[in-house]
């Protein structure tokens, strides 16, 4: 397992690397003087030498990006438009979107799953076919449509929930019930693909020979499917879980923006719109590591289960 | 090819005819994917054809009956602006089936060949090529389109290229898998003793054979790329007013979500409908394309 | 004979496929005694797995079994669900044809032995772990403490069926069907196990019926054997006796080609094999099933199903023309 994991991480530090560049690449090939663009577009000349002795923007291209790199490894990011430091805008939005992406998984976990174990069971029946399509909905309804339709239905029309915004914990009760859409919302899709993946890998698990040998000794259906079969399709299933992260990070995006929700992901569109180029490096960076690193653990996880990854 | 005979004289029939004709049984005995591909196809001939069918031409606008109720000249109501909602949809349709299709086939001309490549190869050119996909892949698509649009501006064709960027990982590792198995069949050095070059093996033989794979995966890309215009023009990383497309009247409808819930509704139903057709079709097609398929 | 421990009668099989119904087995009868080891042999698809497969329901739901499996005074086919998982495993045990595949690769080799002796048997911990020692024992694993806490992927092939063996083995049933298993294995670990069958059968007076294609390995280790070709039963007889006069033009020809390699040139001869191939189990066609690829075929086999008879003592074929 160890030699698994090392060559991961070293993989996962590469690709991070690469990207960085990508991202320090992608501001400085913004059409126009970069001074101009990193400093808001003011046209003060003063301020654009600061800039440029800042960002070393005369120095060659490789020396700028370690500068940069170093900067950020002691987060610092930079500062936006505003004068603000980015590391900590960044750090008091994440949260938000944190707590976000935790509890659609959590919501798309406790459906998706158990519905994708029934659908797999009782495939061919009626209760399959309900489940695969609710699934197949789910996944072509885009989600801020859904989230749309849920404003108007539970805010406008029957006032239940707030239609946006955040509430710190401070206030919990009041807290999850501005999150209670939005996660709902954005674990749609999630719960759609879980659920279609649980199902296949459930089908594979009951038809491969251990179940039969399970069967042949006796044990009830309900060891059979609910221990041999849904051990080795949860930990097939883990693997998806990284790439739908990515989607989530994505998702997020959109929900905040739907349900006004000031997040990270909502920086990300206002950083944008205000072409911010600090900004917008800082977030894309932190994004791309955030994944990143998301997804070694994910491949961590998968490693601790699975018992021939383990034990080598 | 014509007919042959087996060694006791039996004839077969020519194998490719067979085996259309075998698939085209399978799918016509799964009415929900046939549905699926009608209603695609469907909205594709809407997107050709909506400058003839649209009832209003796409920036007409009527002042006197702004955010009008369905009925009467307006079979869907108009918006905040005045626009036929039904000419706009139609419109909208245009702009979503060109991203759409457009965006996939950018992804796979670029991915295909690049991951045909890794596969067949193997070796450094495989590791350079999996880095490189990984970096790709490092950036959650938003992210990606985010990073574009503040680099070369919000536009309709901007919006195509992040999502033809965003599908090319898939395609490359779909490619490069098939490639991988594709090698190993006998007819690959049957063909090198015969003095084929590598070139004549990948594009003769291994490429037509992984044409299925990149069918279904191409039928269930497309939805993926409308869905993701549908987002980015509702944040407003896409298309741009005065085009229209769904995103777009999505993301106007926002503001007026107490008065007219329709504007919501309406575009929301046709995106749905698009995306649950192919995604229906490129199912049903995987299903019979691939009798493994646990299904 | 003494009162036979399972008596099948006209067991068929049949399959609902995309493509129509196949029909894996048609009327399958025989019988097994205590303490036997009877060998069933045939081709790959003549519908030897089926058989024992259906007799304890492991078949997939697209399949339909009629006829009777009269085991220990039940019928087997009819049984219900509750009764019949209590019989598996500790009455009727398996073991399958791939040791790898057939054991899960999530959970250790202790626990799943563990696993039967519990569900089965009311022993505590301690009993149940030297039961588990014991039974690896049995089938012969080298350090057993050690094997317990190993998952199946760091054993070997070999290693592997023994396990499967020891946890068929784990509640002493009364019979054992074992689904072709050395066909996956080296030909120097097939020997060992089937030392190992045969010790078994001695030790533990268990019957076993052993599925297989290799006459070889019937030879060797059965009782009796029963000769299955496309879906029906062509010969029964003792091992002896089948090996000494085959009556089957099918068997013979099976005979004829175990390759029997020799020192010396006056034994060179060409392997014979069976000309043209198996007919398509979707019909079942009123004929000898055999008839097309048989050297003794006229009018006779293709109009008319042959039925069983017995030709010498103890010998039964299903042929309109046998003799050796």
């Amino acid at each position: 397992m160890g030699g698994f994991l090392i060559r991961r991480a070293g993989a996962a530090l590469v690709v991070l690397v690469l990207a960085s560049m990508l991202v320090f690449l992608g501001v400085r090939a913004i059409p126009g003087d970069p001074a101009i663009a990193l400093g808001a577009e003011s046209r003060d000349p003063a301020l654009l030498a600061q800039i440029r002795h800042k960002y070393m923007l005369d120095r060659p291209l490789p020396v700028q990006y370690a500068h940069w790199i170093w900067l950020a490894l002691h987060g610092d990011l930079g500062v936006d438009q505003r004068e603000l430091s980015v590391a900590h805008t960044i750090v008091s939005r994440l949260p938000i979107t944190l707590e976000l992406a935790f509890l659609s998984m959590l919501f798309a976990t406790l459906v998706g799953i158990p519905a994708g174990v029934i659908a797999a069971v009782r495939r061919g029946k009626p209760s399959d076919h309900t489940a695969t399509t609710v699934a197949l909905v789910g996944l072509s309804v885009p989600h801020f449509w859904l989230g749309l339709l849920a404003i108007i239905w539970f805010a406008v029309d029957l006032h239940w929930l707030p239609s946006g915004g955040y509430v710190g914990w401070a206030h919990p009760l009041d807290n999850l019930k501005h999150m209670l859409m939005p996660a709902l919302v954005l674990s749609a899709g999630f719960s759609a693909v879980l659920m279609r993946q649980m199902r296949s890998s459930m089908l594979t698990s009951l038809g491969a020979d251990y179940v039969r040998t399970a069967r042949a000794k006796g044990l009830t259906e309900w060891r059979v499917v609910g221990h041999h079969a849904l051990r080795n399709s949860l930990i097939t299933v883990t693997t998806v879980m990284g790439l739908q992260l990515g989607a989530l990070i994505s998702g997020a995006v959109v929900t905040e923006t739907v349900f006004q929700i000031a997040g990270f992901g909502r920086l990300t569109i206002e950083a944008v719109n205000q072409r911010d180029y600090t900004l917008i490096q800082g977030v894309v960076l932190v994004a791309a590591t955030g994944y990143v690193v998301a997804n070694l653990l994910v491949d961590v996880v998968y490693s601790l289960l699975n018992p021939r990854i383990r034990i080598s | 090819m014509s007919a042959v005979a087996d060694p006791h004289g039996a004839p077969i029939i020519n194998p490719r005819a067979r085996r259309r004709r075998l698939l085209r049984k399978r799918f016509l005995r799964r009415p929900v994917a046939v549905a699926g591909l009608i209603v695609a196809l469907g909205f594709v001939a809407v997107a050709i054809f909506a400058p003839w069918i649209a009832p209003h031409r796409s920036g007409f606008t009527d002042f006197n009956h702004i955010l009008a109720k369905p009925g009467g000249k307006y079979p869907l109501g108009t918006d905040e602006l005045g626009h036929d909602e039904l000419s706009r949809i139609i419109w909208g349709a245009r702009a979503s089936m060109q991203v759409g299709v457009l965006a996939t086939l950018l992804a796979m001309v670029i991915a295909v060949p690049i991951g045909m490549i890794a596969g067949y190869y193997r070796g450094w050119i495989d590791t350079v090529i999996a880095r490189a996909t990984d970096v790709l892949l490092s950036f959650p698509f938003v992210i990606l389109a985010v990073g574009l649009a503040a680099i070369l501006g919000p536009s309709l064709t901007n919006a195509t290229l992040a999502l033809g960027v965003g599908a090319i990982p898939a395609f490359i590792r779909i490619a490069r898998g098939e490639a991988l198995a594709l090698r190993e069949e006998d007819y690959v050095p049957a063909a090198i003793a015969n003095g084929a070059t590598d070139r004549t093996i990948i594009f003769r033989h291994i490429l037509p054979n992984m044409t299925s794979t990149l069918l279904v995966q191409a039928t269930l890309t497309i939805p993926g790329a409308i869905v993701g215009e549908a987002v980015l023009s509702f944040l407003g990383l896409g298309v741009q007013p005065p085009q229209t497309s769904w995103g777009v009247m999505l993301q106007t409808a926002q503001d007026y979500l107490s008065q007219a819930p329709r504007l919501a509704v309406f575009p929301g139903i046709a995106l749905v409908l698009a995306v649950l057709a192919f995604n229906v079709f490129g199912d049903g097609l995987r299903d019979i394309l691939d009798p493994r398929t646990t299904r | 004979m003494a009162e036979p421990l399972l008596q099948v009668t006209d067991l068929s099989v049949r399959f609902d496929t995309d493509d129509g119904p196949v029909h894996a087995v048609d009327k399958m009868s025989f019988s097994l005694a205590p303490g036997e080891v009877l060998g069933i042999v045939g081709e790959s698809g003549c519908g030897k797995s089926v058989t024992c497969m259906s007799l304890t329901r492991l078949l997939p739901e697209t399949a339909t079994v009629t006829g009777t499996a009269v085991f220990d005074g039940r019928d087997l086919l009819t049984l219900q669900p509750r009764r019949l998982r209590r019989v598996r495993g500790r009455e009727i045990s398996y073991v399958f044809q791939e040791p790898m595949t057939s054991l899960n690769p999530v959970f250790t080799v202790g626990h799943q032995i563990d696993e039967v002796l519990k569900r089965h048997l009311e022993l505590s911990r301690r009993e149940a772990r030297a039961r588990a020692l014991e039974l690896l024992r049995l089938v012969r694993i080298p350090a057993p403490e050690r094997r317990l806490d190993e998952y199946p992927h760091q054993l070997s092939g070999g290693m592997r069926q023994r396990v499967m063996i020891a946890i068929a083995l784990a509640c002493d049933p009364k019979v054992l069907i074992a689904d072709e298993p050395t066909t996956a294995l080296d030909v120097t670990i097939q020997a060992g196990i089937l030392d190992l069958m045969r010790d078994i059968r001695e030790r533990l007076g268990t019957a076993i019926v052993l599925i297989t294609h290799n006459l070889g390995v019937v030879a060797d280790v059965a009782d009796r054997v029963v000769v299955m070709y496309a879906g029906r039963k062509a010969e029964e007889a003792p091992v002896e006796e089948l090996f000494a006069h085959p009556q089957h033009p099918y068997t013979i020809g099976l005979l004829g080609a175990i390759p029997r390699p020799y020192e010396g040139e006056d034994t060179r001869r060409r392997l014979q094999e069976i000309p043209g191939r198996v007919p398509s189990l979707r019909e079942l066609p009123h004929a000898c099933a055999f008839a097309d690829r048989c050297p003794r075929a006229d009018e006779l086999t293709r109009s008319q199903i042959p039925q069983l008879h017995e030709v010498r003592p103890q010998h039964w074929v299903a042929c309109f023309h046998p003799g050796s």
